[in-house]
Order: structure tokens, then C-alpha cells, then sequence
């Protein structure tokens, strides 16, 4: 190749429009999606799942389903961009406060507080770029304390698009961040092969909204705001024998306060236990 | 509650106070506001040494949509400048911190500094400028620092670096 330069133009240049042609089908797709889907849906019972996804009948995810019923009253689905573990775990929370003893509600807001500055000295954020994301996270939890939000306002101030639910997310980030920047040699050991170090994993996989998050920034985020958060799967596993669907828990044992996700293969929802 | 469609306004103020008080760092950026209009700027960025920019200073336009800091802003070249990453006609710039990696955290000072990174270290991989891209591909430096070097010398080299004096007058709006 490299001693015919004009075919390697061309080449480059092919491979350029192809990049160029993916990248636009991909902001259609993510302008589609914005579209179609709510950032936080409206409480659905579990059946939907099906109707939605059109699970082929009996296959392990339409199991998945009929087992899910059993136990859960309901699901909020999450878009799809990237942002749904932050974001379905920011909507949890949030509804959770609402049922809150004030012990908790008074530590969920110290820490969300206290929080700003936690970041910036040991997640090594600037203050000037976290200052109004911060504020948001603040505002929010403080309108659930203080009841100047009813729980039908905040599911309103949500599903504003490139307001409180983006802004709030974002923090998440940094949060989940500033967790793992603070025990780099606990979790370096989990990151993807790729990555030797975890404040370069930080920058390009957790800070940019629409990065997906794993395992370990989903643990992370439990970890630094001290809730459990449980996760069932359904994933199109075969059905176990107990009929139950696995499920994960993070975040410390003796949680007040405990989340409910729904994973299904690269995306989170909310579930609601009976 | 926060009205989030002042965000923009707001952190680029913020951006701006923290210029002012840090006006004699970062010697090889300036980063001028439209007096008119806070989501637009201007930056000058001086050639990094020991490339074949160095010597000239480049103009960038930024403009910064009412999703910023959310969205990255959209950055370009006005001085025409021969590098992979950066399209020879348009200015546009290759950057994945200005796409997909951006995140709030950066700011426009960091977004300029990494446009000086990428000066100093053109990727060639995923070039905007082809043929800049496959004089480093087909390893004839020679052809790509002599060819970069023209277009510095001849585009690069009319801007005066502003003083310090500039520099306060520019922020002071």
C-alpha cells in the first residue's frame, strides 16, 4: 500500500465518508431516541416490558417477565442514551427521599452539601466546573426536605430536557468518579483491560455524558451516596430452578435506603417491589 | 431552581472571572469574550515549540450552544493551518474531547490546551486532511513538517501576540 500513495488516499478518504455516514446514522438514532422516549417514563406495570421489547412467547426474557410480576407492582423505564444507570438511580433516590425518616433525609442533603468539596479536593475536579451541576443536585434534594416540591413536581422538573435530570446525571458522574479516584488500587483491578490507570477511565468513560457505565462505577456511585442498590437481571439467561431471576446487591448491607434497577443487557430501569 | 437555560451563560461567566484572575498564566492561550455576546469567544494559541507551528499564532472561533457545558462547544481553526486533524478548508478540528469524550469537567481554557496537544502530536489515523494524514502514514515527515511550516509561515504569521495589557482590556469587558 504504501508505495501506491494515491490508492491509500483514497482509501483514507473512503474510510472517512464511512466514518462520517456512521457517525451521522448514530445522531439519528440518538436524535430518534430522544424523541421517542422519555428521559423518565410514567410508572408501567411489568407486563409492558413485554409488549414493549416484543419478547418472542416463551422465550427466557417473556419467563423473565411472568417472574418479575410476581414481585414487582410496576417499572419506569430510563432512555436509552448512555446516561440510564446515573439517571435511573438519580430518579430512585429521589422518590425514595419522599418515603425518607428525617435521619436520612438529613444525611442524604449533608452529603449531597458536602459533596462539592469532597470532589474537588479528592476527585481533583475544578470547583468552577462542577459549581452548577453541584447547585442542581442541592436544589433538588433540598425542594424534597424542605417539601416545597410535591413527588408529582419533581417527576415534572425530570423530564425537562437539558435541565435538572441531565445536570443532576452529570454529577453522578463526577461523584461515581471521586469514588473511584479515591481507591484507585481497590478498583483498577476491575476496569477494562484498556485502561492502566483510573483517572484516564475517569476522563473518557465516566465523565462524558452517554458513556455507559459498569459494574464498577454502578458500585462506586452506591458506595459514595451510602445506599443499597439491588439489581435483578434479566438478560435471557435460562430461568434458574428456585424460578427467581439473579440479582446483585451493592452499597453497604445496613442501608436505610435501598434502589431497585432492572438491568436488561446494556441498559437499566426502575422496578418497584410490592 | 436553577434555570438551566442560563446555565451556559452563567459558567462562561464563571470561566471568564477565573481568566481575569489568572491572566498572567497559560501564556500560550488567550481567550477573548464577544462584548456582545457570552457564548461566543475568540482565542489566539501560539505554535508549540519544536513543531512546525511554532513561531505562528492561530485564531480559533468558539461558539458555545445553550447546552454547553453540557455539549461541547464548536471549535475551529480561522487561521488556515496544515494538520491531519484539522480540515484544510473548513477549520473544523478532529478532536474526541471536542465530540464524544467531552465532558462538563473541561472548560475552554482545557479545550484549547488540548488543541495545542494536538499540534504537538497529529494523529494521522483518523485525519480531516488527507494528505497531511499520509505524509505521516507513509513516513515522509520531512514532506509534512516542511508543508506544515509553509502554511505557518504563511498564514500564522500576521497576528501579534497581545501584551498583557491586551489581555486585560480584552477580559475586562
Amino acid at each position: 500500500m504504501a508505495d501506491n500513495p494515491n490508492s491509500d488516499t483514497s482509501n483514507l478518504e473512503v474510510n472517512h465518508e464511512k466514518f462520517k455516514q456512521t457517525q451521522d446514522q448514530m445522531e439519528t438514532i440518538a436524535a430518534e431516541i430522544r424523541q421517542e422516549q422519555a428521559l423518565t417514563s410514567d410508572l408501567m406495570p411489568v407486563s409492558q416490558l413485554r409488549v414493549k421489547a416484543n419478547y418472542e412467547a416463551g422465550s427466557n426474557f417473556d419467563k423473565g417477565v411472568s417472574i418479575l410480576e410476581q414481585d414487582y407492582q410496576g417499572v419506569r423505564t430510563i432512555r436509552g442514551d448512555g446516561n440510564c444507570y446515573y439517571r435511573a438511580f438519580l430518579y430512585s433516590l429521589c422518590e425514595k427521599l419522599f418515603q425518607a425518616d428525617k435521619d436520612e433525609l438529613t444525611r442524604i442533603q449533608n452529603f449531597a452539601k458536602n459533596s462539592a468539596q469532597k470532589v474537588v479536593k479528592e476527585g481533583g475536579y475544578d470547583e468552577t466546573a462542577i459549581e452548577i451541576f453541584h447547585e442542581s443536585l442541592v436544589d433538588l434534594i433540598t425542594s424534597i426536605v424542605d417539601k416545597s416540591s410535591t413527588q408529582q413536581a419533581i417527576h415534572k422538573e425530570l423530564l425537562e430536557e437539558n435541565s435538572t435530570s441531565d445536570y443532576c446525571t452529570w454529577y453522578m458522574r463526577v461523584l461515581s468518579g471521586t469514588q473511584l479516584k479515591a481507591e484507585p488500587d481497590r478498583f483498577l483491578p476491575y476496569l477494562e483491560d484498556a485502561y492502566v490507570d483510573v483517572h484516564v477511565y475517569c476522563q473518557k468513560a465516566v465523565e462524558p455524558m452517554g458513556q455507559e457505565c459498569t459494574m464498577v462505577t454502578c458500585l462506586a456511585l452506591a458506595e459514595a451516596f451510602e445506599v443499597k442498590v439491588a439489581i435483578v437481571y434479566l438478560d435471557g439467561h435460562d430461568i434458574p430452578s428456585n424460578n427467581k431471576l439473579s440479582t446483585h446487591q451493592f452499597g453497604p448491607d445496613n442501608a436505610k435506603t435501598c434502589l431497585t434497577l432492572l438491568y436488561r443487557p446494556g441498559h437499566y430501569d426502575i422496578l418497584y417491589p410490592k | 431552581m436553577v434555570a438551566h437555560s442560563l446555565a451556559a451563560a452563567k459558567r462562561l461567566r464563571k470561566e471568564l472571572q477565573n481568566l481575569q484572575r489568572h491572566k498572567d498564566e497559560d501564556d500560550d492561550i488567550c481567550l477573548i469574550p464577544d462584548s456582545d455576546n457570552v457564548l461566543k469567544w475568540a482565542a489566539l494559541i501560539r505554535g508549540p515549540k519544536d513543531t512546525p507551528y511554532e513561531g505562528g499564532v492561530f485564531h480559533l472561533s468558539i461558539v458555545c450552544g445553550t447546552e454547553y457545558p453540557l455539549a461541547p462547544p464548536t471549535m475551529t481553526f480561522v487561521t488556515k493551518v496544515f494538520h491531519p486533524n484539522v480540515h484544510f478548508r473548513t477549520g473544523d478540528i478532529c478532536l474526541d474531547i471536542l465530540k464524544k469524550e467531552w465532558s462538563p469537567a473541561w472548560g475552554l481554557q482545557a479545550a484549547c490546551r488540548a488543541i495545542l496537544a494536538l499540534l504537538s502530536a497529529p494523529d494521522a489515523d483518523s485525519p480531516l486532511n488527507c494528505d497531511a494524514g499520509n505524509m505521516i502514514r507513509g513516513g515522509d515527515d520531512i514532506a509534512f513538517q516542511s508543508m506544515a511550516r509553509m502554511y505557518t509561515v504563511e498564514n500564522a504569521n500576521f497576528l501579534r501576540w497581545p501584551t498583557k495589557e491586551d489581555r486585560e482590556e480584552a477580559l475586562a469587558s
